[in-house]
């Protein structure tokens, strides 16, 4: 009888006590959180809006979440400045960069899976990538070059750590930028996509690597090749692969590679400077992208560049990291994968002070001293004027989403973080 | 459990949690041995009845209690006025401390970044030049081009290149009172702001962060807190710092009804023997405090009292708060208290905003920790506030220079030595 009363007792005591373990992984509205300085926190909006009335910033949308509470969340100013639309604080912004981790933990799942190890060579997927050459001397004159014969192959974690020698279309070197561009090597927001992600990378192969695999941290399109590993690897698109293993469980549902018409009208403009640092909008076809590239309805997935989202369902994709890897019930991976993404894996100090992990920047001890982010902090950000980071030190997570680049007057984001940190308790 | 019972609880703990912010008096600390501590008293009076020192105060505060605090010698040594424990003293260069956090208040505003150049807020400041040659006999010299401005950190550190007037190390000193660039040490009839713009088109005496050398940085950074605030810096260390944590003896220009709570300055003649510091002496009139200024030093200007300045140092210490006034935020008050300079620009110690810190190297060496931060005043003030051991010391007294300025590491040898 005793017996019986337990197996009763029991499943009814969890049943009371999950909801609670499924609160603490989930980010709470509603709720005070006592080591915050609420009245601190408010003055950010005067900063903000100082910005926006001086022409400095069109709008921005600001998230903080401190021990899995939701602690401050705002819009500011306009999405649109031509219309005067007001930015809602679950605006929709190009997150470009920042789809880096989305592909980075989507390569993890795989993993986990073991579908692949960190160290495997990624010819074995794509044996294009097999006996790659590394470029030796450029000749700007013609656009000839010479090579000499990587020393090893390029591994998954040499991607996830910007390490593989790739460089980037565009923004990179100016030798690589000439070569990828006579070779019309695209780096995302659906510019010079002509065929498929998986042939654009077979012809990538085919081109130089800037440095030694491993030897140097070059930012590149490592993640754009890590994405069509996804998708060769587990059959599936990668908008697909992300909806299904990511999106959906994390009930990200703002979160998109190809925005639904139905959402469009929650998109923000993008904006640009004048050589006078006059904000201006961003005219189709300037630095080759069209702004209205999430509207587009795309078969070919940048997981370095492509992803648009909002503030929220960035800050539940970081508090599944924070938590360890699971939200709301969800194990998307597991504890130990998360630790790993936000460690150091490399053998020196990727910008002269801080550490990276898989596809982020941890803050070291040296970056810890001369600012507030302590240190294990991991981050990011997004070519169009977004940023976040996650201090597990002080269970924080932090985003701030604009859409203007360049912006002169960036120190709004230093300054939203000097804010934030003054607020804790 | 019943309501009520909670509530009574939530009363006893909440005034609980507020004390253990203030300054604790007439409670015992259990972990300070009082014999050992009262051995300062026979040190002290010690140096005094061998006339090595005319008076000082002392104070220590444990775990946010009072264990020590006592005014020794005179005040004044002619009229024989004792040296009470809340005598006003001019604090020098403690003020840098103060002016410190004043910076910090306005960063954690929004208001500035401290990788910022200053010439954001003085224009003066762009395009800065150091120092190449310097000629002695004509006092002319030449420069190269700065490789960067100078920036909010550079100030907080020392490491900008700036220089200080009548007690610096370079030949940058030379041009400064070429110039009529105040020291910050006194009474002066000028315009800070029309001062700070000519010293930033002065020379540097090295390319910024590239030395450690102290200068007139806190004095450039008093300025900048009244453009930025657009308040003067007594109104604003008053109404941001002052008032927040009750310090009610700190002033810039002390009030008549308070002049004779000031001890009286003193220095020494070439036998060593204490004469008292002359009007003229040094260029500093020694009556400055009750001078009316409107010629706020940021790197000197304060005088203060011992307990004053414990409060101050207390609520760095307890994360920025004090007595539920939120001054700074705790991870502001780590940043300041944390080396912010390269290894080997100030020997074997660190230099955070505004304070030396002790190294894991000296602290092998003396009996203060690692972490402990600490700074003085050219009168012969000092103060350290240890975090291991939640403690706050200082040693007070109105005399420079010292020939027997070793009872100040005898006090602090005392205090550690009382430590269970």
């Amino acid at each position: 009888m005793k017996n019986r009363l337990h197996s009763y007792i029991a499943p009814f005591i969890l049943l009371l006590v999950l909801p609670l373990f499924i609160k603490a992984q989930t980010i709470q509205t509603g709720q005070k959180n006592n080591t915050i300085n609420y009245e601190r926190l408010a003055k950010i909006d005067g900063m903000v809006n100082e910005y926006v009335n001086k022409h400095w910033l069109n709008g921005a949308v600001t998230i903080v979440v401190k021990d899995n509470q939701l602690v401050q969340y705002k819009g500011y100013g306009y999405a649109d400045a031509e219309t005067k639309k007001p930015m809602q604080n679950d605006a929709i912004f190009r997150i470009a960069s920042q789809t880096k981790a989305v592909t980075a933990v989507g390569i993890m799942i795989l993993y986990e899976q073991g579908k692949l190890l960190l160290d495997e060579p990624v010819a074995d997927f794509i044996p294009e990538f097999k006996n790659l050459a590394v470029l030796d001397k450029y000749n700007a004159a013609d656009t000839s070059y010479t090579t000499v014969a990587a020393k090893r192959e390029i591994t998954f974690r040499d991607l996830l750590t910007h390490t593989s020698g790739l460089d980037y279309p565009g923004i990179g070197s100016e030798n690589m930028k000439a070569i990828y561009a006579k070779a019309g090597i695209a780096a995302g927001f659906n510019i010079g996509v002509n065929g498929t992600l998986l042939n654009k990378m077979k012809h990538l192969a085919k081109l130089p690597l800037v440095h030694q695999p491993g030897e140097k941290w070059t930012y590149g399109l490592n993640f754009d090749l890590l994405g069509c590993l996804i998708e060769v690897i587990s059959g599936t698109s990668l908008d697909k692969f992300f909806s299904e293993n990511i999106f959906v469980p994390l009930g990200m549902n703002d979160t998109y590679f190809n925005v639904p018409a139905s959402k469009a009208a929650r998109l923000t403009s993008v904006y640009t400077e004048d050589s006078l640092h006059h904000i201006i909008k961003w005219e189709k076809g300037y630095f080759g992208a069209d702004p209205d590239y999430p509207l587009v309805d795309k078969n070919y997935f940048s997981g370095g560049a492509d992803l648009s989202s909002t503030a929220f369902d960035y800050a539940v994709f970081l508090q599944m990291l924070l938590n360890g890897g699971t939200y709301n019930g969800h194990q998307i991976i597991s504890p130990h994968t998360a630790e790993a993404m936000t460690s150091n894996h490399l053998n020196f100090l990727f910008d002269g002070t801080n550490d990276f992990g898989l596809s982020f920047l941890v803050t070291s001890e040296k970056g810890a001293e001369k600012g507030t982010r302590n240190k294990g902090t991991f981050s990011w950000g997004g070519f169009f004027g977004t940023t976040y980071w996650a201090d597990p030190e002080e269970h924080l997570i932090c985003l701030i989403m604009t859409q203007q680049t360049p912006n002169s007057h960036y120190q709004v984001m230093d300054k939203f973080e000097a804010m934030v940190y003054s607020s804790l308790k | 459990m019943k309501l009520h019972n909670a509530v009574l609880i939530l009363l006893f703990t909440v005034p609980f949690l507020a004390n253990t912010q203030t300054i604790q008096t007439n409670t015992k600390n259990n972990a300070v041995n009082y014999e050992r501590l009262a051995k300062i008293d026979g040190l002290v009076n010690d140096y005094i009845s061998r006339n090595w020192l005319t008076g000082a105060v002392s104070i220590v505060i444990k775990d946010n209690q009072v264990v020590q605090y006592k005014g020794y010698g005179y005040a004044d040594a002619a009229t024989k006025k004792p040296m009470r424990s809340d005598a006003i003293f001019r604090i020098m260069s403690q003020t840098k401390a103060i002016t410190s956090v004043g910076i910090m208040i306005l960063y954690e505003q929004g208001k500035l970044l401290l990788d910022e150049p200053v010439s954001d807020f003085i224009p003066e400041f762009k395009n800065p030049v150091v120092l190449d040659k310097f000629n002695d006999a004509d006092t002319t010299y030449t420069t190269v081009a700065a490789k960067r401005e100078i920036t909010f950190r550079d100030l907080l550190t020392h490491t900008s290149g700036l220089d200080y007037t009548d007690i610096g190390s370079s030949k940058v000193q030379a041009i400064y009172t070429k110039n009529n660039i105040p020291s910050g040490l006194g009474y002066f009839d000028a315009s800070l702001l029309e001062s700070m713009k000519s010293l930033g088109k002065l020379p540097l005496s090295f390319q910024p962060g590239e030395k450690w050398q102290y200068g007139l940085n806190s004095d450039l950074l008093g300025c900048l807190i009244e453009v930025i605030s657009g308040m003067d810096l007594e109104t604003f260390f008053t109404k941001n710092i002052f008032e927040p944590l009750g310090m009610k003896d700190t002033y810039f220009n002390v009030p008549a009804s308070k002049a004779d709570r000031l001890a009286t300055v003193y220095t020494e003649d070439d036998q060593n023997k204490i004469i008292k510091w002359s009007h003229e002496f040094r260029h500093i009139d020694p009556d400055y405090p009750t001078m009316k200024k409107h010629y706020f030093s940021g790197g000197a200007g304060l005088s203060s009292t011992a307990f004053d300045y414990a409060v101050f140092m207390q609520m760095l210490l307890n994360g920025g708060i004090y007595n539920g006034h939120q001054i700074l935020g705790k991870r502001t008050v780590e940043m300041m208290t944390s080396n912010q300079i390269d290894a080997g620009l100030f020997g074997d110690d660190f230099f955070g905003l505004g304070f030396g810190i002790t190294s894991e190297k000296t602290a092998a060496k003396g009996p203060r920790n690692a972490g402990s931060f600490a700074w003085g005043g050219y009168y012969g003030t000092t103060y350290w506030a240890d975090p291991k051991a939640h403690m706050v010391c200082l040693f007070m007294t109105q005399q420079s220079p010292n020939s027997h300025g070793d009872v100040e590491s005898k006090f602090e040898s005392v205090v550690y030595y009382s430590l269970k």
